[in-house]
């Protein structure tokens, strides 16, 4: 009787180390991929950062600025004048028979609007 | 001193086990507990045992849950500055350095040759020198982009390798560099919100190790990117247009106290912090301190006003100088006549306005400047900040050249703090570069001046402005209000003719204002041999072009009609 007990206590003893380790080793792949994983995550992280800065020095104003004057020929871009800015209650409305003969004349008027500024 | 127990413990086990051959025949009560003893300790040291190996097991998984290297604490991180629409003002970038370690290296020819085909700047003799020698680490190149790195990375080259660590990056360079400051080799703050920021407990944290990694709560500000570029843009040209040595802008919102933009030019680039260090880039805004010249007459017509001794229809005698003391005050346009409250504003009759100080007493005058601040260093979140410098003896005289504006040094920024106590209907809000709510402002603010004071310096604000001094300064649309100030530089302790500082202090729309924009040139050319070079002919119309510039980025709707006001009426109908 003692004896199949202690054969039983042993076996089991001996499952149970297994287990143990298995359990152990297969937490460790996991824990290891966990730690991949957040190391991925912080490549990515430092990535998105290091073009978040990139972009803010891109769009930076004085650097557009800069652009645009540079480009001036080609742009027709001029600094925004307060007369520009008006309310759309204030816009008459566009009379209903002149919708095709003012879409032609429209790009040229536009750039006779620039021709003026300059 | 291990030992000794161990052997103890073998004394007491080898007398029980010279008594085991008893053991089976008849065990005494003596022995039996002897047995018992040596079981429970054997089960205590397993006990330990095997609670040692679970917590040993434990500590082995979080050493690999992390990822911490020695290199990640070179330079700490710090938290990303925002401007109040999120835009990034300063950032934190992981660089990499390249680095060697020439023993390791088996061919250092090769290996300098496939450096060199990635980093073409190398010195190729020094570099193949250096991968010869016998050191043990060399630094080959700092800072090096992603991009480069992993070229390197994929030459593979043995012992080669980098180190990572943070470096503070400004993208917009200098263009806010006196409010965001910078930071020194150790990623501390040494100047302005960069260094408000350690003083918030971050330096702290750095200290115990904390607040390596990324994940921070960006710093919002107050200030306006897009606001402060075209605020550094105007004066800039201002400067050039003129030929000024210095200028300063500084943009409010009179409602909250929030500085939207502020410029000290010239500046420096904060990528760069040793360019910080020459003296004429300091922060003219904050720290330096100026008489700030006719824009002071603003101050003592309020405090007249706001006695109650003066009325707007008042007249004053301003047909001849007035003498003090050997001293003569006169008019930079004199007219020769008695002049009216908004007269003396709008001409900045220095004689009219030093009458008006004289009625309200060299007291009041005091109290009234130490109520807007103006006597008193200006907190703000900056730790640079300079200390007004008031006339050592306040006599008669000095309050009457106080009166406008010269005797008394103060910082730009402080008098735009206290100019916007005038226009924004007599609350005196402290300034702050960080955001607030209309409401948070209300709970800091206090009255300085009544409203019906507030309500009569705005209108001869904006009556300089229609008819006075401050004629460029007028933007069609917005209501430019301000008033001049030139103010004559002292060289060699006496006031010079030729040299000027000229301000102009404004703020917009009138009838309502929401910002306040000063300017400020330090000794301006005119822009034209034969005109002068006061204030109206070079600082107003620079706040014309800021105003032009920043209103619809502000929001601010231009308006046709100029809002008819009961108090306007009444000071136009005292200009003759």
């Amino acid at each position: 009787m003692i004896r199949w007990l202690q054969i039983g206590s042993v076996v089991v003893a001996a499952v149970a180390a297994l287990t143990v380790f298995q359990i152990k080793y297969r937490a460790e792949a996991v824990s290891e991929r966990v730690a991949d994983m957040q190391h991925k995550v912080d490549k990515e992280k430092e990535a998105i950062s290091l073009l978040k800065a990139e972009w803010s020095f891109l769009i930076q104003p004085s650097r557009i600025q800069a652009l645009v004057e540079r480009h001036r020929d080609r742009l027709q871009l001029v600094p925004l004048d307060p007369a520009q800015v008006t309310h759309l209650d204030t816009i008459p409305a566009r009379p209903v028979g002149l919708v095709s003969a003012e879409s032609s004349t429209l790009p040229a008027e536009g750039r006779s609007v620039n021709g003026s500024r300059q | 001193m291990t030992l000794q127990p161990t052997m103890s413990g073998w004394h007491h086990v080898q007398p029980a086990r010279v008594g085991r051959p008893g053991r089976r025949s008849s065990l005494d009560a003596h022995g039996r507990r002897r047995v018992a003893f040596a079981m429970a300790g054997f089960a205590l040291l397993y006990g330990i045992l095997a609670a040692r190996l679970v917590t040993l097991g434990f500590e082995a998984e979080a050493r690999n849950i992390s990822h911490m290297k020695p290199a990640d604490s070179v330079a700490a991180a710090r938290p990303d500055i925002v401007d109040r629409n999120g835009e990034i003002l300063a950032t934190d970038i992981k660089t990499a350095s390249l680095y060697a370690e020439p023993r390791r290296i088996i061919d250092p020819d090769e290996a300098a040759e496939k450096l060199m085909s990635v980093l073409p700047d190398l010195d190729p003799v020094k570099t193949r020198r250096q991968l010869a020698s016998d050191a043990g680490f060399i630094w080959l190149k700092r800072e090096i982009t992603p991009r480069k790195r992993a070229a390197i990375h994929n030459l593979g080259i043995p012992g080669v390798g980098f180190l990572s660590e943070n470096r503070r990056f400004y993208p917009g360079g200098p263009t806010a560099s006196h409010i965001v400051g910078h930071v020194n080799v150790d990623n501390e703050g040494i100047a302005g919100i960069e260094n408000f920021i350690d003083g918030l407990g971050l330096a702290d944290l750095h200290e115990a190790g904390f607040a390596l990694e990324r994940g921070l709560e960006p710093v919002r500000l107050s200030v306006d990117l897009r606001v402060q570029h075209a605020l550094r843009d105007e004066l800039a040209r201002a400067i050039e247009r003129y030929t000024a040595i210095a200028g300063v802008g500084v943009v409010m919102d009179v409602r909250t106290g929030e500085v939207l933009g502020m410029s000290s030019l010239p500046d420096y680039d904060p990528n760069e912090p040793a360019t910080s260090l020459d003296k004429n880039r300091l922060n003219r805004a904050s720290v330096g301190v100026y008489e700030m010249g006719s824009t002071f007459k603003m101050f003592t017509t309020a405090m007249a006003l706001d006695s109650g001794l003066v009325n707007l229809t008042d007249s004053f005698d301003a047909t001849k100088p007035l003498r003090v003391s050997s001293f003569t005050i006169n008019d930079f346009h004199g007219k020769g006549r008695w002049l009216t409250v908004p007269e003396i504003f709008i001409y900045s009759s220095n004689i009219g306005t030093a009458r008006m100080a004289m009625t309200v007493g060299i007291d009041g005058q005091k109290a009234f400047l130490e109520k807007m601040g103006l006597l008193s260093t200006l907190k703000t979140e900056l730790p640079e900040a300079g200390a007004p410098i008031p006339p050592q003896k306040w006599s008669t005289l000095s309050s009457m050249t106080i009166s406008f504006g010269h005797g008394i040094s103060v910082s730009p920024l402080q008098t735009a703090v206290a100019a916007a106590a005038l226009v924004n209907g007599g609350y005196y809000i402290p300034p702050t570069f960080m955001p607030r709510t209309e409401r948070q402002a209300a709970e800091l603010a206090h009255r300085v001046v009544k409203t019906e004071t507030s309500d009569a310096m705005r209108s001869l604000m904006r009556l300089n402005v229609q008819k006075g001094s401050g004629r460029s300064a007028d933007v069609p649309g917005y209501f430019v209000g301000g008033k001049t100030g030139t103010a004559e530089k002292v060289v060699n302790g006496r006031y010079s003719s030729s040299k000027r500082r000229n301000v102009f202090l404004s703020a917009f729309p009138m009838d309502d204002p929401r910002y306040l924009v000063l300017v400020l040139l330090d000794e301006p050319n005119p822009e034209k041999p034969g005109i002068s070079a006061t204030a109206g002919r070079n600082a107003a119309p620079t706040v014309a072009g800021i105003v032009r510039r920043i209103a619809p980025m502000l929001g601010i709707q231009p308006r046709l009609d100029e809002p008819d006001n009961a108090m306007t009426a009444t000071a136009m109908a005292a200009i003759q």
